[in-house]
């Protein structure tokens, strides 16, 4: 089957003061298969939000290969990666990142409007129902809870109906009472949309509850070598 | 959701600095609106008057502008009066005394004299002959209507009319009396007139006059002019006294001597010569008359088209610069208030960007905001410039003549308003726009 998401020889550096470059990502293979829950683990400055947004296609990687469902990012251009990003990806951030001018309905909404699809105001509210906000579809995330604006976070992921959600250390900024409660949102959500994920996490304990447990620093050459602080070249 | 959407989104989200800018830009279009309005007004103050079914005035040697400005907009003084014959020659021979065609009658199909210098309060009192609204008209071709009572008759002396402005100000009504004063403010009282008619509005400066049957005004003291016994000409006083008994009207007066007569100015319409185009017709009375010596003539269309240019066109350029100039800093407005919203913008941006919005998209959403607040600002100052000038307009109408209303409308540039608001602003969005479409996702997301 072909995987969803697909990295081979995929390196990343920045240029630093001084005129020397860190890389931060040297990644020999990686594949994400379709419904596959997998979760990266990785401690600070180990490459994980890099590794997110190069897979996203928010940044080009130096060298190498980023298929997403077949289609190699690294031949697109930026707008062309940003329409694979709001067609086959959902992304959950830490932080959330919903948008505070916008209701939780709206929220989703605005996800649809970039994808290929037409905003569907009715797929929109079975979503945010799905994870619980049936009767918070109008309030705005500083009406809602810490956990209600995961779940709105959530479900804007799924909008376009993606290949994968990538998420972000969902659960860094909440309370250890409510991370269970976010992974297994995520967990179930993507069960039963068919959806992989791919969850990039620095906590062990919400790594272990994944099927496939990656740590970053396995793979991750630049992140092995320079301890958690990348690689100076 | 549209980027359209998404835009009024993010204004209302940020409502109080929203509101200000669109609130900056209606105060500035308000002002440029009510300019643009009341300039409309004063032209058409202006252009009213030259379309009173006469196309050329007859008066004394002088300023030709301040003929016409006296003569049609009872504005200025009289330059000088213009003798009884001068008026005559303009006459057909069945109206003259010598039952023969004036010098001029083949080429005049109105002549209409009017006789100035007397004032009703602070109104203007015209001396003419029933023929100023029987046969003139009050523009475009459509004939003078009262609002009440009729048309003064050449055999009623102490008849007179007045225009709609004045019986709305000094509350006279038909059958009243009213007394003219002598110009020279030496606080004369003239012999009472009775208003005969009121006339129905008409938009020009014939609402702000005071019309009364010259034969009256001619028998007010000190209207007479002095004249040596042997130059006075009986027989044409006896004429109209004979035509004013043939209409049935007695009266104790005589009428005035032909010989003790004056006309201040004559408002002509012209005829055309056989074989010549009107216009030519108009020219060539008007270069005769000119290069006599007895009186000028002057077209009315021609100088207040002069006057538009030297004075009002280049007034109204330099208030609209002025306001233009305010509309531009209103529009800098919106550049302030997005360049000092750019921060909480640029997460925003990151996460549509990451959400798989193009660079272009956010871009064009900035620049929708731009648009809305300008359009939605500029379209609540127009609408405060009408209501501004809906609520001064009975003044300016009672000031200048003129209907100024709510809906009164300047032609050209005040429908160019908005589009070239939205413009500015969109000229005022590019940077923040710019700053939008550079917005670093990574680092914002982080």
């Amino acid at each position: 089957m072909q995987p969803v998401i697909e990295l081979s020889h995929v390196r990343k550096s920045f240029a630093i003061p001084g005129g020397e470059t860190l890389s931060v990502l040297d990644i020999e293979s990686f594949a994400l298969s379709p419904g596959e829950h997998c979760a990266l683990e990785g401690q600070s400055g180990s490459g994980k939000s890099t590794l997110l947004n190069v897979i996203s296609g928010i940044m080009r990687a130096d060298a190498g290969r980023v298929v997403i469902d077949s289609i190699d990012l690294s031949a697109l251009d930026e707008a062309r990666r940003d329409r694979v990003r709001a067609d086959k990806l959902g992304l959950v951030f830490q932080q959330f990142n919903l948008l505070p001018g916008f209701t939780a309905l709206e929220n989703v909404l605005v996800a649809m409007t970039f994808g290929s699809g037409r905003p569907d105001r009715q797929r929109a509210i079975q979503l945010l129902a799905a994870v619980g906000l049936h009767d918070r579809l109008h309030h705005k995330p500083t009406a809602l809870s810490v956990g209600q604006q995961q779940r709105v976070a959530v479900a804007r992921a799924l909008a376009n109906r993606p290949r994968a959600i990538l998420a972000d250390e969902p659960t860094a900024s909440i309370d250890s009472s409510h991370q269970q409660q976010v992974i297994d949102l995520l967990r179930n959500t993507c069960s039963q949309q068919g959806v992989a994920l791919l969850v990039v996490t620095h906590a062990p304990e919400v790594a272990v509850q994944f099927p496939r447990r990656i740590r970053l620093e396995e793979f991750n050459r630049a992140a092995a070598i320079a301890g958690g602080e990348g690689r100076l070249q | 959701m549209t980027l359209v959407g998404i835009a009024w989104r993010n204004i209302r989200q940020r409502a109080l600095s929203s509101g200000l800018t669109a609130l900056s830009l209606a105060l500035g279009v308000t002002l440029v609106v009510a300019t643009l309005v009341t300039g409309g007004i004063v032209q058409k103050a202006f252009e009213s008057g030259s379309g009173l079914g006469y196309n050329m005035i007859v008066g004394a040697k002088g300023s030709p502008l301040q003929l016409v400005l006296n003569s049609v907009y009872f504005i200025s003084r009289p330059i000088e009066n213009i003798s009884w014959s001068t008026y005559q020659s303009f006459l057909p021979a069945a109206e003259r005394a010598d039952g023969m065609d004036g010098t001029f009658a083949a080429s005049t199909k109105t002549a209409v004299p009017i006789c100035m210098g007397d004032y009703f309060r602070s109104f203007r009192v015209v001396g003419t002959n029933a023929a100023m609204f029987d046969r003139l008209t009050c523009g475009n071709g459509k004939a003078f209507k009262f609002a009440s009572g009729v048309n003064f008759r050449d055999a009623d002396f102490f008849g007179g009319v007045l225009g709609v402005t004045v019986a709305a100000k000094t509350g006279l009504k038909v059958g009243d009396p009213f007394a003219p004063t002598h110009g020279a403010d030496d606080g004369k009282v003239h012999d009472p007139f009775r208003v005969t008619g009121i006339l129905a509005r008409t938009d020009t400066p014939i609402d702000r006059g005071v019309f009364v049957n010259m034969e009256g005004f001619y028998l007010q003291e000190g209207h007479a002019k002095p004249v040596s016994p042997q130059l006075d000409s009986p027989s044409a006083s006896d004429e109209l006294d004979q035509a004013t008994h043939s209409q049935g009207v007695a009266h104790e007066h005589q009428p005035l001597p032909f010989a003790q007569r004056e006309v201040t100015a004559i408002l002509l319409e012209t005829a055309s010569l056989p074989g010549l185009p009107a216009e030519l017709t108009a020219m060539g009375l008007q270069t005769t008359i000119n290069e006599g010596r007895d009186a000028q003539a002057a077209l009315p269309i021609g100088e207040i088209r002069q006057l538009l240019d030297l004075f009002v066109r280049p007034m109204e350029l330099l208030l609209l610069l002025v306001t233009t100039l305010v509309v531009i800093v209103s529009a800098m407005g919106i550049l302030v208030s997005m360049v000092g919203s750019s921060l909480e913008r640029s997460r925003d941006v990151a996460i549509m960007r990451a959400l798989g919005a193009r660079r272009l998209h956010v871009l064009t959403t900035v620049l929708i905001e731009a648009v809305l607040l300008a359009a939605g600002g500029g379209l609540a100052g127009w609408v405060l410039g009408h209501l501004l000038v809906g609520a001064v307009g009975p003044w300016i109408t009672s000031n200048a003549g003129v209907s100024a209303s709510v809906l009164s409308m300047s032609p050209g540039p005040e429908a160019l308003l908005v589009p070239f608001l939205v413009l500015l602003a969109i000229g005022a969005a590019i940077l923040p726009a710019i700053g939008a479409y550079r917005t670093d996702v990574a680092k914002w997301l982080q």
